[in-house]
């Protein structure tokens, strides 16, 4: 409650605080807001998600140019106005963003330039409604608020009109703040850095981005209703690709990944822009030469030069704030959903088949993966089971030589490939054409992480990746089951002292350790990994190789491993593939010894022996 | 009518011609440097002013077409070696950087050239038939010129050792880097020529279009969605894309607005690119 409290009064302070400004200064104060709205909007997109837009200003003109026209329609209202204006705005966005956010990289920029100049186009072609580049000055307002409820008297006045502006935008930033602190606010940050992993354990990316190309669209729709109320006036210009560029700059001035750096940013160009306005064609050079300057500084703008002397960020905080305890020793088995209930199929393949331009990757391949008991059926008919060991888990060994379909097979089963023939089934986990969404957890042979982000983070991102929807909004700090299993885990990994470093800064052998992790976190039935051992150090191995053991004895798994000395260790049975076909099945020493495995692996027992 | 129709048809082709040799330029830096490049519009502007003032001083616009590419070629050369080499690889970091050369480069023609829009006379006069109608040479003759500097552009792409090693370097930079060949010259000479395609379009076409700051706005957005359209690097369906789509403008334009034809063009065009790249799964790649 007093937080809700002290929320209301800084939104009430930050959009108020202008009003005690002289003349100009308070004219500058909610220029400023409102521009900063725009900034805001690519910070949301590029600075959170990492999506580079140079098309924000759209949503910003358009929503200033419905307002602009309703805004003197008594029957309409000037609230309605605004809130239609914006309505507007979302709307065009909501529209269009199933498919621009499944534009990748380069894709999505130009997409985001040609929807700005083509709406700029017919803007300035459509000069009855939008006066072209020279514009059209709003007002006078209509008298009403809504429809028939006539505007209070006090409304009248130019500050009460300020004010209103200023809380908008007050709201709007609290909103993003809060966004930003979410669980959501940390999904984002992963799928920034990480997409391919971020689907890979189960986070909807595409929505995920969805929902923050909305957000940031309604942003700058505020940001366009705000503008005409402060500056009263609209342009054709305003839809122009280089507006939102102006926005870039702002807000990577301001500093990338921050919420006030929108306003800091946008605070010191606007204000230069009023400076040199009698000399107009200056700024947007000095724009053009500060952009290049911070970008070849590696600048994190302005507010993180600030935030990097104050220290870390909260999110870490926030978890040693829930004074978590991590026990001494803790139980792997805790970590991982208990596997209840009566034997279940998790995946059963029935004749796969997978071929990569001519070559065969996948070659009819049956194989039945259940949380009890794995069933493979070769090449040649005869079939095996593999049943779990004293109320443990199946666990089993892909061998073969490269280009055996190996990680093929592994794609398949985490659903990053979907087959070209035969099918797959679950009666567990939910499958769309042939891939299984979620469920299945993965490890890389190059570890694939969140590089700058904490080692906690990382954890954490694993933990989170399957809330609800409902979860999504609430802060990360206040997760107290996730903090916990991202600190419980991090214990057994032996990664506590490592919690606050960048995963970049880690070894090799613990990134390894930590993909692992990762995987883990996300509370898989099934987990898959790819060459655990591979390129470790001897020491490191030895750890590894504990923690395969350990997992193996807690969770389903299929693993791809080339170290047949790690298999043998571990007591795996192993499953043989060469050519795209399961070959041959059993302990591994005694399928070593099969004639047909000797031809096609010839050379990697002798080097093994 | 009819002659109307085929007015514009040719229209279409001698500006679809035009767009090309600007598409050419992005085939260089953003098809095979997979450089998004936001300045490629400020270039072709600047190619168009450089040539005003040079045509004015000098009076011969063949020497202009020399200097041109020349000087803005030049310009690009130290823009990649100063500003764009430094920042590669930096996510985003050259689309940024293009996005400044672009502020800088348009706002300094606005300082120095005014803001008023300016046209280049034709620098052949003289008129064919076509209908009765009479048809500037001028306007051919761009079309031949850039239909030969296509057809020369493919042929050094794919007949000479040059064109051999930027499409190595477009497939695997790091085993061109190992094989030996000079990555980085060859990424500022490439760069570097696709600059000056742009500047050369801009001088072609400035007796033809208003010269101004902003005029290339929009043929770069038609340029890189043609080229994306037409395969990147595929420099043959890129030129048919770029002829149709202008075709298809000029056409419209008899009944429209030009610059809402232009709009509802660029939105077409848009949809094409959403509709092939936007699709589902194209992510899921490991």
């Amino acid at each position: 409650m007093t937080r809700r409290l002290a929320w209301l009064g800084a939104i009430l302070a930050l959009g108020s605080a202008g009003l005690f400004l002289p003349g100009y200064y308070q004219f500058l104060y909610y220029e400023v807001a409102a521009w900063g709205l725009l900034a805001l909007s690519v910070e949301i997109l590029y600075g959170q998600a990492g999506m580079l837009s140079f098309g924000q200003s759209v949503f910003l003109a358009l929503s200033g140019y419905v307002f602009l026209h309703l805004s003197k329609i008594p029957e309409v209202g000037l609230l309605g106005a605004a809130l239609i204006a914006m309505a507007t705005s979302i709307l065009v966005a909501a529209a269009l963003g199933p498919v621009m956010v499944r534009l990748e990289g380069h894709y999505f920029v130009i997409a985001t330039v040609i929807l700005a100049l083509g709406s700029f186009l017919v803007a300035s072609s459509l000069t009855r409604w939008t006066g072209g580049d020279d514009g059209l000055p709003a007002g006078p307002f209509a008298r009403t608020l809504l429809g028939p409820i006539p505007l209070p008297a006090v409304m009248n006045r130019p500050e009460a009109l300020y004010l209103a502006v200023g809380l908008a935008v007050a709201a709007m930033f609290g909103l993003t703040w809060k966004v930003r602190a979410s669980v959501l606010g940390l999904l984002v940050a992963g799928i920034k850095h990480e997409p391919f992993r971020m689907w890979a354990i189960g986070v909807p990316v595409a929505s995920l981005r969805y929902g923050i190309w909305c957000l940031a669209a309604a942003a700058a729709a505020v940001g366009g209703v705000s503008l005409i109320v402060v500056n009263r006036y609209a342009s054709a210009t305003q839809f122009h690709w280089s507006v939102s560029g102006e926005g870039v700059v702002w807000a990577i001035l301001g500093g990338v990944n921050t919420v006030w750096g929108a306003w800091l940013g946008a605070a010191a160009l606007v204000t230069v822009k009023d400076l040199l306005s009698t000399r107009f064609a200056f700024y947007p050079i000095l724009v053009g030469m500060l952009l290049i300057a911070l970008v070849h500084l590696r600048s994190e703008g302005l507010l993180r030069a600030v935030t990097r002397v104050l220290g870390r960020g909260s999110v870490w905080r926030h978890a040693r704030s829930l004074q978590l305890q991590s026990p001494a020793k803790v139980q792997l088995m805790q970590q991982i959903l208990p596997i209840e209930g009566p034997p279940r199929t998790l995946l059963a393949l029935q004749a796969v088949g997978k071929v990569f331009g001519g070559t065969v990757a996948l070659d009819r391949c049956n194989l039945e993966i259940g949380t009890a008991s794995f069933s493979v059926l070769l090449h040649d008919g005869r079939r095996y089971h593999l049943q779990a060991s004293g109320g443990g888990y199946p666990a089993l060994a892909l061998v073969g030589p490269n280009g055996a379909g190996k990680t093929t097979l592994l794609n398949v089963l985490c659903g990053y490939v979907g087959p070209d023939a035969g099918t797959i089934s679950s009666d567990t986990l939910v499958i769309e054409s042939g891939r299984a969404i979620g469920g299945i957890g993965r490890s890389f042979q190059e570890p694939r992480l969140w590089d700058r982000l904490s080692v906690y983070e990382n954890l954490l991102m694993g933990a989170l990746a399957r809330r609800s929807w409902r979860d999504l909004r609430r802060p990360v700090g206040a997760d107290k089951a996730g903090a916990e299993a991202a600190v419980a885990l991090a214990s057994r990994l032996g990664l506590l002292q490592e919690l606050e470093k960048d995963a970049s800064a880690l070894s090799f052998g613990k990134r390894k350790v930590l993909d692992i992790g990762v995987a883990l976190a996300s509370k898989p039935k099934l987990l898959v990994l790819d060459e655990p051992t591979a390129g470790v150090s001897p020491r490191e191995m030895t750890e590894l190789e504990g923690l395969v053991r350990e997992v193996t004895g807690s969770i389903p798994v299929v693993l791809v491993e080339h170290n047949l000395d790690a298999i043998r260790r571990l007591g795996l049975p192993v499953l043989f593939m060469a050519e795209g076909r399961l070959l041959e099945y059993g302990p591994l020493d005694e399928v070593l010894s099969r004639e047909s495995v000797r031809e096609q692996f010839s050379g990697l027992r002798a080097g093994e022996e | 009518m009819l002659s109307d129709l085929t007015l514009a048809g040719v229209n279409g082709v001698v500006w679809g011609l035009a767009v090309a040799l600007m598409a050419v330029g992005l085939v260089l830096t953003f098809g095979f440097l997979r450089l998004l490049n936001l300045a490629h519009g400020a270039f072709y502007a600047l190619g168009a002013v450089v040539g005003f003032y040079a045509v004015s001083r000098l009076h011969s616009f063949g020497l202009a077409m020399a200097l041109v590419p020349a000087t803005v070629g030049g310009v690009g050369l130290l823009a990649e070696r100063y500003l764009l080499r430094p920042v590669r690889g930096v996510l985003n970091g050259e689309v940024l950087i293009t996005f400044g050369i672009a502020m800088i480069v348009e706002y300094s023609i606005l300082l120095v050239f005014g803001g008023a829009p300016r046209r280049l006379g034709y620098p052949l006069t003289g008129n064919v038939s076509i209908f009765g109608t009479p048809y500037p040479i001028y306007r051919l003759f761009v079309g031949v010129v850039s239909l030969a500097l296509l057809v020369g552009c493919v042929l050094v792409l794919e007949k000479t050792r040059l064109g051999l090693h930027i499409q190595a370097t477009n497939q695997d930079e790091g085993l061109a880097r190992a094989l030996g060949l000079p990555v980085v010259r060859l990424t500022l000479v490439t760069f570097g020529a696709g600059t000056a395609c742009a500047a050369f379009a801009g001088l072609m076409l400035a007796p033809i279009v208003a010269v101004e700051f902003r005029m290339g706005a929009d043929i770069m957005a038609i340029s890189f969605l043609v080229t994306i359209l037409g395969g990147l690097t595929r420099v043959w369906w890129i030129g048919t894309v770029a002829v149709a789509s202008a075709v298809f403008e000029n056409v419209i334009a008899l009944w429209l607005d030009p610059l809402l034809t232009r709009g509802v063009l660029l939105f077409i065009l848009f949809a094409a690119l959403l509709a092939i790249y936007g699709r589902k799964d194209r992510r899921r790649s490991v």
